[in-house]
């Protein structure tokens, strides 16, 4: 910037708002290769808000908005003043700006859009044109602070250029309409890239991610694709220092001419001459393999001569890298009656490659924070002690594809002759519930422990302590306690929105159901719940039945036909153990929320 | 561009009916809450450019609504003055009771038929 340029600049730059008109994709209703951009940078940063914008001296323009709702037709709405935009900075600072708390932060705070529409975290990638302005921005948006990860910064930068390139063609387009062949296959190769990145991110198992980069290239781009995992990662640019490398081929795709190889695990390579695996490894990028009209000696040895016997005779192998080690290696095969590649497309293989990293830095990350909310779960979810004169038992049932839940129960002594009972349920299915459950449960058992307080006011205070410390958006909790006096078993509760427990009788007299309609406010981050207390004796043999909504709610039932199955499906198991009701009362097969069941009998 | 959506996804729809009131289709469940969420804020932002800060949700043609739906409803029952429009007895009228949203927003029930 030269002292004559004008604060704005690039804002205001002939040459910048020229090349943004010349986009002509101002003021022109959404269309699905940006949305699918914009869609998918807000699933893998999981960012409630994303845009794909292009700004020019007034307004940046939404071309793609996902979170706000707006109309794809409705251009008028799909845009805000470039005062209010954060997409301004980016055009300032020609670079990617990244804010975690707006509010604070001094480049943003002063913008209207932090208190209009509670814009708190942003990060924006430039999108540029053809000769390199800066036309508007890819960008992420939270209404509440936060952090981005590296990984969500790298998919910020891959899929802004994705969006620079889908710029790109709309010019070549419009530049050179009478080159049909050349726009074609532009055309072409967009469409296929979108359908990969449509693939790859559809699955959050990383080795159904490598099994989709194989089928989906083949037979677009190659004629084979084989993915190798390497057992250990290792680091490109080097040979590996410990040989043999060891891989397993998980995933093959071919054309029907072509024999599948078989899936193989173990498979050795020494780094002898012209082992492809440690010679890519130590290349650390895509490595072209000259035709050959021999079967090379690293496919006899890895069961894959046929293949070449087929026909194969070109192939390159590329690696792939997570955060910064090779985690897989894929070989494209080409058949001898096909084009050889040209250079571009071998570059696509090569960009093949780095989406398949990230998407597999994706799902791995998924699974690491998924396994230790599991651990962090289940580490809570421990057998109810045992209470002299009652009879307790506990079970829980994990969602469908054994998911995280936030759905917990809960048996604790009060003092020598009283004991708590809770069972609770917090929102969500991530490392998040999970925690905020652990947070709950703890704080609840504190505020039962610390004083001698009644279960409503307890409730209360675990109100307020949720939403002073935003714990979670909402949890539902039944808290009882029991206090065995000269006239048996009382139990003092409350229940804060949660699904009513029902006393079963032994003599099967009848079911008595504990509240709920309307019940009391439940947990939640907004608005302080003000509870009471009710009270119910239990007499010896009565069954108390505790449960989470999992237990009752299926899709297409209501929750009362959900009751009347309970209650029945109790009675008649009334004459078993504790344990055995409590399995016999989890839902069974496949079931999309977690359940808990904590069931009490009081002893003759 | 063929990429095809994931198959599973129900069908959902969130559409502003009237100044003020959203009509809500099909099951509010995690996948589907962010965008009713959207549609309510945007319910929202209107009727507080000139009328009073309501709303009013439409949930007759909702046949799933779980504890997503429910937190939600917290959120803007907390912003603004609520209203839901429910089924009397219906799947959905039982979970705005139990949940205990009844004591926070208007519950308008409407005789099945």
């Amino acid at each position: 910037m030269t002292a004559a340029e004008p604060l704005d600049w690039p804002l205001t730059d002939p040459a910048r708002l020229a090349a943004v008109d010349a986009t002509g994709l101002l003021d022109t209703p959404a269309e699905s290769a940006f949305d699918e951009l914009a869609a998918l940078a807000a699933r893998l940063t999981g960012m409630p808000l994303a845009f794909v914008t292009f700004v020019d001296d007034r307004r940046s323009y939404w071309k793609a908005t996902v979170g706000t709702g707006i109309a794809p037709e409705d251009v008028c709405t799909r845009q805000n003043a470039v005062a209010d935009s954060f997409c301004q900075y980016v055009i300032l600072a020609d670079a990617p700006v990244v804010v975690t708390d707006a509010a604070q932060d001094e480049r943003t705070r002063g913008n209207p859009s932090v208190t209009t529409t509670g814009v708190r975290a942003w990060a924006g990638y430039p999108v540029r044109g053809p000769d390199g302005h800066v036309l508007g921005s890819f960008c992420v948006v939270d209404l509440a602070p936060r952090q981005f990860s590296a990984a969500d910064l790298e998919v910020l930068e891959t899929l802004a250029t994705a969006a620079t390139r889908e710029v790109a063609l709309r010019a070549a387009l419009r530049r050179a309409q009478d080159t049909t062949v050349e726009l074609a296959r532009l055309a072409a190769r967009q469409e296929l890239m979108a359908r990969i990145l449509g693939a790859l991110h559809r699955k959050l198992d990383p080795i159904e991610e490598l099994r989709e980069l194989a089928s989906v290239v083949v037979p677009d781009l190659a004629d084979t694709a084989t993915v190798h995992v390497l057992r250990t990662p290792v680091r490109p640019g080097r040979r590996p220092e410990n040989l043999p490398v060891i891989t397993d081929r998980v995933a093959t795709a071919v054309i029907p001419e072509v024999p599948l190889p078989a899936e193989r695990t173990g498979l050795a390579w020494h780094g002898e001459e012209g082992d492809p695996v440690v010679e890519v490894v130590r290349h650390g990028r895509l490595l072209r393999r000259p035709a050959t009209p021999d079967v090379p000696r690293w496919a006899r040895s890895t069961g894959s001569e046929r293949t070449f016997l087929a026909g194969v005779d070109q192939v390159v192998v590329v690696p792939v890298v997570v955060e910064g080690l090779v985690v897989a290696v894929v070989f494209f095969g080409l058949h001898r009656d096909r084009e050889p590649w040209d250079d571009e497309d071998l570059d696509q293989l090569e960009e093949i490659a780095r989406y398949a990293g990230l998407a597999l830095a994706n799902s791995l990350t998924y699974q690491r924070t998924r396994d230790s909310a599991l651990v962090l779960q289940r580490s809570l979810l421990t057998d109810p002690p045992a209470v002299p004169g009652l009879e307790i038992a506990a079970c829980y049932a994990p969602a469908g594809h054994d998911e995280v839940g936030g759905d917990w129960y809960d048996v604790f002594a009060l003092g020598s002759d009283e004991w708590a009972v809770v069972v609770g349920d917090v929102v969500g299915h991530d490392i998040a519930a999970a925690a905020a459950m652990s947070q709950l449960r703890s704080a609840l058992r504190t505020l039962a422990t610390d004083r001698d307080r009644s279960p409503a006011a307890t409730l209360t205070r675990l109100s307020a302590v949720n939403r002073a410390l935003g714990l979670t958006d909402l949890a539902t909790v039944f808290y009882g306690r029991l206090r065995h006096g000269p006239a048996g078993w009382t139990l003092r509760w409350c229940s804060a929105g949660h699904p009513p427990p029902l006393v079963l009788a032994a003599s099967r007299a009848g079911v008595r159901t504990l509240g709920g309609d309307p019940g009391e406010i439940a947990l939640n981050r907004f608005l302080p719940g003000v509870y009471s207390d009710a009270e119910t004796t239990l007499a010896p043999g009565d069954v108390l039945l505790m449960y989470t909504d999992g237990v009752i709610e299926v899709r297409g039932t209501d929750l009362a036909a959900g009751w009347d199955e309970l209650a029945a499906r109790a009675a008649d198991a009334l004459h078993l153990g504790v344990s055995k009701l409590c399995g016999e009362l989890l839902p069974k097969g496949c079931h999309d929320d977690d359940a808990v069941v904590l069931v009490l009998r009081v002893l003759p | 561009m063929t990429a095809t959506p994931e198959g599973t996804v129900p069908e959902f729809s969130a559409a502003v009916a009237a100044p003020g009131t959203v009509a809500v289709h099909g099951e509010v469940d995690l996948a589907t809450a962010p965008e009713l969420r959207s549609a309510l804020t945007g319910a929202l932002r209107r009727t507080a450019d000139g009328g009073p800060t309501a709303v009013t949700v439409d949930l007759r043609a909702v046949n799933f609504f779980d504890s997503a739906g429910v937190a939600l409803l917290y959120e803007v029952a907390a912003a603004a003055a609520l209203t839901v429009v429910v089924t009397a007895g219906s799947a959905v009228d039982q979970v705005v009771r139990i949940s205990g949203l009844s004591r926070v927003l208007r519950v308008s029930q409407v005789p099945a038929g």
